[in-house]
């Protein structure tokens, strides 16, 4: 009887461990597509949505199951009403006539449950519908390229105005605020000598420069210098010029 | 396996066999089978004429125990109540023999309990809680189940000593007695003025079949969050300082999960039951909750603060 009885419990508590994860999935996926519809809308990293869902569907995961408590099979089935409580607090308890026959009586109520005691009905088709309607929501953002900002670019934009702003002072202090080191470039022999030009500009006629120095292609940059590099180097030459 | 239901047919039949006396006063007699099955003491009151004693004396009628009654006055001694030692004389030799008094019984009414004086009472505080009795260096065990069931009179009256809280809280539960609905008193006026003859009732419970329905109360079991629930309640009467000056103590808790067992058997359940605790709230918690004067000035009464105090748990 106790053994039967212990399957019949730990048979219960795994069906509503099963249910609290499905519908803390379904809950976390409509948030998910909550935060996806907003990232859409405002052409933010997408990455941000599906890292928060993950975040509260582990913590509402938790929760739930750190919570778990069988009055929702109780309230569905009242012939269960407050005894499967007490039997499964009582479970280790041996050698009780009365818990005995409380078992015998739940173990008989628990033959009468429905599988669809465990899910709430109402809830579940409440999430299916607001999943329904959020995901064509996205659909609909997603095909016809509704924005209401781009905050990508926003930031983006911040980041060249820096540059710009940066790139107007002098180009070692330039170079130091945007992290890169001078003497390093330096160490580059090719770069070593273009600076070697620049410290006698002041004492060379502009024009007098061969042509050379201005006709430096993108392609010859590339092979010398990183990206980042080569951006101030070719900006500070335009300026140059 | 323990065939719940056979109990509360059992439990029933008292009942019924009561009924015969006592007219519509199954409440009473439920709470009084509850301090019984719990082993506790119950203390009845009511205005006189409304069967306190009867009904006690009934109970004890149908349970096939050993029955006293003690009829408390303000000139009753100690002794009168635990029992002395006297001189007898055996084989020509003058010896001191213990006579026991009406203590020394299964079922002991204290009729009109806070007429004796506090000296008196007190007497009876050793045998309600160690089931024992103490007389000059000697201590008697007194035989198992052992109940004390006393009744007072609320009416303020000259010449009554009300009982201190300490003996108070030995009783577990204060059983209010109400008047009789209409056609009840019809009944009982019909019953008792018809007939010359009382009727007699059978014996139903024996001293061995009591004490293990008493072991079964303990072994109701209840659900940890109804024991939560409890201690919750208990915990509040202490917390509530806006109408209580002094709240209950520990022992209400126990008090209150054992009564509420009982209750459970006697209606032929399994389990504890929240509708149990909140049934047997108000006779275990009323006598241990000293209500302040803003309570008293409101008109509040110990059993409105008990319900109350249920709603917020």
């Amino acid at each position: 009887m106790l053994e039967q009885f212990r399957y019949a419990l730990r048979e219960v508590y795994s069906t509503q461990k099963k249910v609290i994860i499905f519908m803390d999935f379904l809950k976390a996926s409509i948030f998910f597509l909550i935060l996806y519809g907003i990232t859409s809308l405002f052409n933010f990293y997408r990455i941000v949505a599906l890292l928060l869902a993950i975040f509260y569907f582990i913590n509402q995961v938790y929760r739930d199951l750190t919570n778990i408590s069988l009055r929702g099979i109780e309230r569905k089935n009242p012939f269960l009403d407050e005894i499967l409580r007490t039997a499964a607090d009582t479970v280790n308890i041996d050698e009780n006539p009365i818990v005995e026959a409380l078992r015998e009586q739940v173990l008989n109520g628990i033959r009468m449950v429905k599988l669809s005691s465990f899910i709430n009905a109402d809830k579940l088709t409440g999430y299916l519908l607001i999943l329904c309607v959020l995901a064509s929501m996205n659909i609909i953002i997603g095909v016809l390229g509704l924005q209401i900002m781009d905050v990508r670019a926003f930031i983006e934009n911040v980041d060249f105005d820096i540059r710009d702003k940066l790139l107007g002072g002098d180009i070692s202090s330039s170079l130091l605020d945007a992290g890169v080191r001078v003497e390093d470039i330096n160490e580059d022999n090719e770069l070593y000598d273009i600076n070697e030009q620049f410290k006698r500009r002041d004492t060379l006629n502009i024009e007098e420069l061969p042509e050379d120095i201005f006709k430096s292609g993108e392609k010859g940059l590339d092979e010398l210098f990183s990206k980042k590099k080569r951006i101030y180097i070719r900006n500070y030459f335009n300026k140059l010029r | 396996m323990v065939e719940i239901e056979k109990l509360r047919v059992t439990f029933e039949a008292v009942t019924k066999e009561v009924g015969k006396i006592i007219v519509g006063q199954e409440y009473v007699v439920e709470q009084i089978l509850i301090a019984m099955l719990c082993d506790g003491n119950a203390l009845l009151e009511s205005v006189p004429g409304l069967g306190k004693t009867l009904t006690i004396k009934t109970v004890a009628d149908v349970m096939d125990m050993k029955f006293s009654r003690i009829q408390n006055t303000p000139d009753l001694m100690p002794s009168d109540i635990t029992g002395t030692e006297i001189i007898e004389e055996v084989k020509g030799k003058r010896i001191f023999q213990f006579q026991p008094g009406p203590v020394f019984a299964n079922i002991v009414l204290a009729d009109e309990i806070n007429r004796a004086t506090p000296k008196t009472q007190s007497a009876l505080l050793e045998a309600m809680q160690e089931k024992q009795v103490t007389v000059g260096n000697k201590t008697y065990k007194l035989d198992p189940p052992f109940f004390v069931l006393a009744t007072q009179n609320p009416i303020e009256q000259e010449g009554t000593y009300p009982l201190p809280e300490a003996q108070t809280d030995r009783f577990l539960l204060k059983i209010l007695i109400t008047y009789p609905e209409f056609k009840d008193e019809v009944e009982i006026v019909d019953r008792y003025t018809s007939k010359s003859q009382p009727p007699q009732v059978k014996k139903i419970l024996g001293k061995n079949s009591f004490i293990a329905l008493q072991n079964f109360t303990r072994q109701v079991p209840i659900a940890n969050d109804i024991k939560e629930r409890v201690v919750k309640l208990v915990t509040k009467t202490r917390e509530q300082k806006q109408f209580i000056e002094y709240g209950a103590s520990p022992r209400a808790s126990l008090g209150l999960v054992m009564a509420a067992k009982a209750r459970a058997l006697i209606s032929g359940r399994k389990h504890v039951s929240w509708e149990d605790i909140k049934e047997v709230a108000g006779p275990v918690l009323r006598h241990r909750i000293i209500l302040n004067f803003e309570a008293e000035r409101k008109g509040m009464t110990t059993d409105d603060i008990i319900k109350e105090l249920l709603n917020q748990v």
